[in-house]
């Protein structure tokens, strides 16, 4: 768990954090997601020291980071960046292993950790151990970097665009790969992104920011749905009920129990709402079964139930709370 | 006389000039970079220095080697150097500041940002990160400086013999005052000859110290 409490940086006069707090859980992945120059990098590297804060604390599991040493700091957090910054000189295998090195790791385990991160990264060790920087492709390099954060088992990771720099398929592709390894990882992750979909995508929790500060902090269905100002509104732009049913999964919804007679289709709870009304739409039966992806049935939705729970998330129709 | 039959009659004092030559000229370049390397990392790190540094090694390189020798005279007379082996190894370690500073500076300030940030971020001491990373991936621009600064050394040292500081100049210097042409094109020649020697030992230096990283590309893709 990592809190900020009323974190302030400036430059000069210049005010980059204004007064930011915000607390993410342990196992939460939240996306501080905004504007170029809104401060959601700054906030990020005040966690791990790149930056002093001007005022303010920061508390990591409890502590004061200002009681540990920078470095000390930096070796139990991961830390992966836009444009990777893997060490060129450095082979696959040698770049992941820098974290371990530094905290000193028996050489055998960091030969056995580097090659399990690898495989958790769909990178064939024996294939891409040996090789430098300057032989990867733009999105091996980033699941190299991502591998790097992840060497010394850091409770808690800080990313800062770690998947801006591919191009979108791939960038799709890893995003998927990353959400299904988090889950299963349960890291504590601080996120930085300007990339919406990307932040709606994966996050658990959404901090927007602007000029400084956090303009609201809520799931991503919650802010699409009841933005608490108008800055959110127009962030997510015009179709927010489109994101919405992108970002709401069934589970979230009330499954009324199955009718007399079994549905054509079924979809898993974990589907979202537009891979319900899809499937809804290519069915050729009113109900859409819904199970719990284990072969339990949990109930079955129509149109009505997707429509009448859109209608209830968009009850106020977006209109800023405040 | 040809070439061959003076190199035979004078090979003795052709290899003491060539001995006396490489040890100005060594001795020179190892105090050279122990300077230069440092003050090109330093003006690496805070950019506002490195206007001033680099001015004054520029307006060094500037003044014709015979004039600086000249201007030193004076002042190590006092130490009863005026002329000899001190001035020309000073003079020669002065002219090397600039390429050497200059090469350093580039090649450090040429490592991407995101790599140095990734090594902080990472947990590596302000120490390891410039042993680590950045002196690795500099050292082939800094040995390119090294080179410069040899080859020019080895020419600036040629014109040392005219304040006795020994070496191939010697032969040149004593070809032009008794109109000898044989024993100018000698040392002329042998001046010529050390330089691509060390131009190309040092080339390989250069190619050894090139982190294998830098080297390849996309192979094995």
């Amino acid at each position: 768990m990592i809190e900020f409490i009323d974190v302030r940086k400036t430059y000069g006069g210049e005010i980059a954090v204004n007064g930011v707090s915000l607390r993410v859980e342990t196992g939460e992945l939240c996306v501080l997601l905004g504007p170029s120059g809104c401060g959601k990098t700054t906030l990020l590297r005040m966690a791990n020291r790149l930056v002093e804060p001007t005022s303010g604390t920061i508390m990591i599991d409890g502590e004061d980071i200002m009681c540990s040493s920078p470095v000390e700091l930096r070796r139990r957090i991961g830390y992966a960046i836009q444009s990777v910054g893997l060490f060129p000189h450095r082979t696959v295998a040698q770049n992941i292993a820098t974290t371990p090195e530094l905290m000193g790791m028996a050489a055998g385990k960091i030969a056995a950790r580097t090659d399990e991160l690898l495989s958790m990264m769909n990178l064939e060790p024996a294939r891409y151990r040996d090789r430098y920087p300057s032989q990867l492709s733009g999105g091996e390099a980033q699941r190299v970097g991502v591998a790097r954060a992840l060497a010394a088992d850091p409770p808690l990771l800080l990313m800062d665009e770690p998947f801006g720099a591919i191009d979108p398929i791939n960038r799709a592709e890893i995003r998927e790969e990353f959400l299904a390894l988090q889950r299963r990882l349960r890291k504590t992750i601080i996120f930085v992104s300007h990339d919406i979909p990307e932040a709606l995508f994966l996050a658990d929790r959404i901090a927007l920011m602007r000029s400084g500060n956090i303009e609201q902090v809520g799931a991503p269905p919650e802010l699409i749905a009841s933005p608490a100002t108008e800055f959110v509104k127009r962030f997510f732009g015009g179709d927010r009920r489109m994101l919405l049913l992108e970002t709401t999964r069934v589970a979230e919804m009330t499954i009324p129990p199955a009718g007399p007679g079994n549905p054509r289709a079924a979809i898993a709870a974990e589907s979202t709402l537009r891979e319900a009304l899809l499937a809804l739409m290519s069915g050729d039966g009113e109900h859409l079964g819904i199970h719990d992806g284990n072969g339990g049935m949990l109930g079955e939705i129509t149109l009505g139930d997707i429509q009448r729970h859109m209608a209830l998330a968009m009850r106020a129709d977006g209109e800023p709370r405040r | 006389m040809s070439l061959l039959d003076f190199l035979h009659e004078y090979d003795q004092s052709l290899l003491i000039a060539l001995g006396e030559h490489l040890r100005l000229v060594g001795i020179a370049l190892l105090i050279a970079v122990a300077a230069g390397v440092p003050t090109g990392a330093w003006i690496a790190r805070g950019e506002h220095r490195a206007g001033p540094v680099l001015l004054a090694a520029n307006i060094i390189q500037t003044i014709p080697s015979i004039a600086l020798f000249g201007l030193m005279i004076p002042i190590l007379a006092m130490v009863n150097h005026g002329i000899g082996f001190l001035p020309a190894v000073i003079a020669l370690i002065l002219y090397a500041q600039l390429p050497v500073i200059r090469n350093t500076r580039v090649a450090l300030r040429a490592i991407p940002p995101a790599t140095l940030d990734a090594a902080r971020g990472l947990g590596m001491t302000e120490r390891q990160i410039f042993l680590r990373v950045a002196l690795p991936l500099a050292a082939p621009g800094i040995v390119a400086g090294i080179r410069i600064a040899a080859t020019m050394s080895i020419g600036v040292a040629a014109v040392a013999a005219y304040i006795g500081a020994g070496g191939l100049g010697i032969f040149i210097v004593r070809g032009i005052q008794t109109t000898w042409d044989m024993m100018t094109i000698a040392g002329a020649v042998g001046i010529a000859l050390l330089t691509l020697v060390v131009e190309i030992a040092l080339g390989i230096v250069q190619r050894m110290l090139t982190p294998k990283g830098l080297r390849v590309r996309g192979g094995g893709r």
